[in-house]
């Protein structure tokens, strides 16, 4: 499986992409290739495919957000592919990755927020969900003091060209009860603020997503960005390891829908 | 070359070495081998899950903590009862700052009471991969990581494998030669492992470390000369050696796994 790299939003901040056109290994087989650096947005249901430069083996190469506005101004997410094909222009689903990359770990990129005083990052990436996936989601992230505002970052990327809406719904874990309800777009970066659910260090807040499956990033930023944090929640399938975890984070998920009953 | 000999290459990496044993009993439990740190600058703080509630099984359940030194020598354990879906915060630096230590950094893994039903299920072993927030100086945000291996069950036997030959893991991480670094990890096997970390694959910058099982170390990249960003790898027997970063900046820190 070869992966992309999002670029990510929050608020504050930019976001950075460094991808590493080397292996994070030398004992899987992977190509050792010149490769291009694509950007990928959606524009009229058709994803838009724009060479920005050529990454030698063995180099570094880090994107960032402003760099992007000369070539879209559009609200999906942009996504960064390291190929050493040639992708079409347009296309309605987003081009296959077709060269040899690692699985222990993925080839990752070094995904970053920016702001004026601070950074922080993650070695990540995405790959395409299924239309037909959900989230879940306990944070243990959140952080409380005066001057941190808290964020979820959904990241959602599907291959069909196509922006679908859907709905997050948070609830406080303890009690069932909805504390908010929110819009969300799919092959999109959508950033949710959490600081208006009257959240407390006792809180035990859940998300939940039957319309699209995401990866859930948590940010807390503090003065706004003099200081931020970033990190992702695992899915729930994560509570086990080795047999069937699919099947284990497939029950998980079905307790807790039906815990909430949402709709 | 073609795709047989590549694979041919490759086999003495392959054969016979699992990333994480399987557990001896049916009934194990496993946990990560997180990093702690407790000293005047740093602490640690870890984000508990009652596993069971969140499974739907037991709605009280009982872990056990167990906290190693770097050197993986065990020196604290202690049983922590979690009330139904909740989410407990343990002050490491706290539970330790009882204890005479020679070290300001270990290890710890939290094991959950038992193996459930659900996992069982499945032919899977309940892990503890969660998460440690780390904070530095007085600096008002924790940077928070997730777990990463599935290290050690509660009979404290490590589960991760050995590698036959030494592999070489390449940190994807475009270092800024003006921050500071420091690069800790863990060992997850049975048996002491040296860890070689190159720097821009240079002969002249080559740090080495022996971690004992389930102990850590901590290389301190500060005192390079290299004055360009610079990329890392780290070269050992382990199956993955993947660390845990530390960027230290006067105003600014952030931690990430590698």
């Amino acid at each position: 499986m070869t992966p992309y790299y999002p670029i990510l939003e929050a608020p504050y901040c930019s976001g950075e992409t460094t991808v590493h056109n080397f292996p994070p290994n030398n004992w899987e087989i992977s190509d050792r290739k010149h490769k291009n650096l694509y950007v990928s947005f959606i524009k009229d249901n058709f994803w838009v495919n724009h060479k920005i430069d050529e990454v030698p083996f063995g180099k570094s190469k880090t994107i960032k957000s402003q760099d992007l506005n000369s070539i879209t101004q559009s609200s999906s997410i942009k996504i960064i592919s390291l190929s050493p094909n040639t992708f079409p222009e347009k296309s309605r689903s987003i081009p296959k990755l077709i060269h040899r990359s690692t699985s222990t770990p993925l080839s990752r990129a070094t995904l970053s927020l920016v702001s004026d005083k601070a950074s922080t990052c993650y070695q990540g990436e995405i790959v395409p969900f299924p239309e037909r996936a959900t989230l879940l989601s306990f944070s243990p992230f959140l952080q409380f003091h005066k001057g941190i505002e808290n964020f979820l970052i959904l990241l959602n990327l599907e291959s069909n060209a196509q922006i679908r809406t859907g709905n997050l719904e948070i609830f406080d874990g303890r009690n069932n009860h909805l504390k908010k309800t929110v819009e969300i777009l799919s092959n999109t970066v959508n950033i949710i603020s959490l600081n208006d659910i009257d959240l407390s260090p006792d809180s035990f807040p859940v998300f939940i997503s039957k319309d699209m499956a995401s990866i859930p990033i948590y940010l807390s930023s503090f003065n706004q960005g003099r200081q931020i944090s970033i990190e992702h929640t695992h899915p729930p399938g994560s509570f086990a390891i080795h047999g069937n975890r699919f099947a284990v984070q497939r029950e998980i998920k079905r307790f807790w829908f039906e815990r909430f009953r949402t709709k | 070359m073609n795709n047989f000999f590549r694979r041919a290459l490759k086999s003495p990496f392959v054969i016979g070495q699992r990333l994480t044993k399987i557990p001896r009993r049916h009934d194990s439990v496993v946990s990560d081998l997180f990093v702690w740190r407790a000293d005047k600058d740093w602490n640690t703080y870890f984000k508990l899950f009652n596993i069971s509630s969140f499974c739907g099984e037991d709605r009280v359940e009982t872990v056990n903590l167990v906290i190693f030194d770097d050197h993986g020598n065990k020196i604290y354990s202690n049983k922590i009862q979690l009330n139904e879906f909740s989410i407990n915060t343990l002050n490491i630096g706290k539970i330790l700052s009882n204890l005479d230590l020679k070290t300001s950094f270990g290890t710890f893994s939290i094991f959950h009471s038992k193996n459930l039903d659900l996992f069982k299920k499945y032919d899977s072993y309940c892990a503890e991969r969660g998460y440690v927030g780390y904070s530095y100086k007085n600096m008002p945000l924790k940077s928070y990581i997730h777990g990463n291996l599935d290290a050690v069950d509660n009979n404290l036997f490590p589960l991760g494998g050995t590698s036959l030959i030494s592999r070489k893991y390449n940190l994807q991480f475009s270092f800024n030669f003006k921050s500071d670094y420091e690069v800790a990890i863990v060992n997850n096997t049975n048996k002491p492992k040296r860890v070689l970390l190159n720097i821009n694959q240079s002969p002249n910058d080559i740090k080495s470390q022996v971690i004992q099982p389930l102990g850590v170390k901590i290389f301190l990249l500060g005192d390079l000369s290299v004055r360009e960003n610079f990329h890392i790898n780290l070269k050992s027997r382990l199956i993955m050696a993947r660390p845990i970063v530390f960027r230290i900046d006067k105003n600014d820190f952030d931690i990430f796994h590698g």
